[in-house]
């Protein structure tokens, strides 16, 4: 390597003309003994042959930097100032692409739960085996046709009561919620269940004849426990068991979703993998605390401290995400809209959102998401189709 | 001094930070035609340099609440805020770039803080060197980069062949660079 060589591939590289091998060969000339001070020197030097005192409209690109900064302005105040409506409808946004993690779980296709009969209908499956279908949005009393069993429903409270009491036995009903729709349903002990879109639960008519107070979900559902210290009350869920000491509380156990969770408001309930663990293998969980599993990760619970406000918003019809990842946004979305929703733009599924949203369309929830992140949406009939956005 | 002088550097900065328009007059006025010069001699093109400019003290409003300048560093901290600027509309950076980008930014920022008598000097003395070079050398260099014409447009007007424009240039770079990097 010459001096005149080097010089040559300096001025072309000053020029912004040298070529990747160039740079390479500079790269290591630099680096050896004095010739960083070399280098800098041709640099002034070919900054002050290039230099040229100049006359430049200073006054104009004032005037055009004091409009540009008015208008950031103006839009930071516009921004402000419509916070609450935002708070209203859309809340805060936060992104965060997601964990590598949860992209290897999310492999799996969503799965739907099948409801059988008419899907827009609460259906509510007697011990007996008879289907009664019950509107949650019209008040009814139904009567099974055998058997005395009186189902009554008030303003989307579910109360069941039989006739007859038939010892020894518990009868068992399920009820279902279909996508869409949500239901109270008050146990015979006075506790409440509020089950959420695409759930069901298996309960007894009666635990007079039983040692325990058990129910089965599949989905999600907020309870409020009676008291009462000789009888417990157990949820059975797939992956988990909830011993409840009287409290209230939200389960999610949804089929599709990648784990269980329970979320403790009020009181106090352990949790634990089966019945057989007896009160030691519980884990206890305070209030605002969450015990989670995440399916294919054996039967450890994690548990953690939250803000129990977007684990159970939705039970006053408000939908929120606490840093959620978009697929699991879409399963959601899918149950509370009753809409079927399939992402063509695999990226999305693992990008994070926070929100809230209040009794909105899901055109709506849509479009605020998009106003974050790129991705474009066509709607036909009960279908949503997410595809790339479209390079404009 | 006055302690309330926009002459007063720890003055000027306070009132930059709650967003004067006074105070960012002020910056204009102190450093805005420089910039312009600096980039257009970094660049080699005008317009950029005024939108790199533009885009510096938009910049320097965007930041001015965070806005911390050790004593008497503010046109170091200005001039510094283009160059990055520049730097991100060029290429992806390599590691080797970013070496020699770096070297290259302390040497500018050398000159830019230099004394301006001593810059001035060094300028003048530019002139100087351009004027003791070889005649042909010497207009196609003035011409090239003080007319900013184009070598196609040398070649037509002093009727010689590119390469003869191209040979005149390189020989007048070698000359100066030689001449210039003996007093820097």
């Amino acid at each position: 390597m010459t001096k005149l060589d080097i010089r040559r591939i300096i001025t072309r590289y000053i020029n912004q003309e040298a070529s990747q091998e160039e740079l390479a060969i500079l790269y290591e000339w630099v680096k050896k003994g004095n010739n960083k001070e070399v280098f800098k020197k041709l640099v002034q030097a070919d900054y002050l042959v290039n230099y040229e005192d100049r006359s430049w409209q200073s006054e104009a690109a004032f005037e055009n930097f004091l409009h540009t900064i008015k208008e950031r302005e103006d839009k930071k105040v516009r921004s402000l100032n419509t916070r609450p409506y935002l708070w209203k409808y859309a809340a805060i946004i936060t992104i965060m692409v997601g964990s590598s993690l949860f992209f290897l779980l999310n492999q799996q296709p969503p799965v739907d739960i099948p409801m059988e009969i008419d899907p827009n209908l609460i259906t509510l499956q007697l011990d007996n085996g008879e289907v009664l279908t019950l509107d949650p949005d019209s008040d009814a009393t139904l009567q099974s046709k055998k058997g005395g069993t009186v189902v009554s429903l008030v303003k989307g409270m579910l109360t069941q009561r039989e006739e007859t009491e038939v010892k020894g036995r518990a009868k068992h009903n399920t009820i279902k919620v279909p996508y869409g729709k949500k239901i109270s349903v008050t146990l015979q002990d006075g506790s409440t269940v509020l089950l959420n879109s695409g759930s069901s639960m298996t309960y007894p008519s009666s635990f007079e004849a039983m040692d325990n107070r058990e129910v089965t979900l599949v989905g999600e559902a907020f309870f409020e426990v009676a008291k009462n210290p000789d009888k417990p009350f157990f949820v059975r869920t797939d992956k988990m068991y909830t011993r409840v000491f009287g409290t209230v509380f939200n389960v999610s156990a949804y089929g599709e979703d990648l784990s269980t969770a329970v979320v403790l408001v009020e009181g106090s309930v352990g949790v634990g993998s089966s019945l057989d663990a007896g009160s030691d293998g519980l884990q206890m969980l305070l209030p605002s605390q969450k015990a989670s599993n995440t399916y294919g990760e054996g039967g450890a619970f994690t548990v953690e401290d939250v803000d129990v406000s977007p684990y159970i918003s939705w039970t006053k019809g408000v939908l929120a995400f606490e840093n959620e990842p978009m697929g699991e946004i879409i399963k959601r979305l899918q149950r509370q809209y009753n809409i079927r929703i399939e992402n063509r733009y695999g990226e999305l599924d693992q990008r994070r959102f926070t929100g809230m949203f209040d009794e909105e369309d899901i055109d709506r929830v849509l479009r605020t998401i998009q106003a974050h992140t790129h991705f474009s949406y066509e709607k036909q009939d009960n279908q949503i189709i997410i595809n790339k956005p479209n390079k404009q | 001094m006055d302690q309330n002088s926009f002459d007063n550097e720890p003055y000027l900065i306070e009132q930059l930070r709650k967003g004067g328009q006074d105070a960012f007059a002020h910056l204009f006025q102190l450093y805005h035609r420089e910039l312009c010069n600096y980039m257009t001699a970094i660049s080699g093109d005008p317009k950029i340099s005024e939108d790199i400019a533009q885009q510096t003290f938009i910049k320097i409003w965007d930041n001015r609440t965070k806005l911390q300048v050790e004593d008497s560093k503010l046109k170091r901290y200005v001039f510094k805020i283009a160059y990055n600027l520049f730097i991100d509309t060029q290429r992806k950076r390599k590691k080797e770039s970013q070496l020699l980008d770096n070297l290259k930014q302390q040497a500018y920022l050398e000159m830019v803080e230099a004394d301006s008598s001593l810059f001035e000097e060094r300028l003048k003395k530019v002139e100087r060197e351009i004027d003791n070079l070889p005649e042909q050398c010497k207009k196609v260099f003035i011409m090239s980069k003080r007319e900013g014409l184009k070598y196609r447009e040398i070649s037509e007007q002093l009727h010689i062949s590119i390469k003869t424009v191209e040979v005149h240039m390189a020989r007048a770079m070698k000359r100066l660079r030689a001449q210039l990097t003996s007093f820097l």
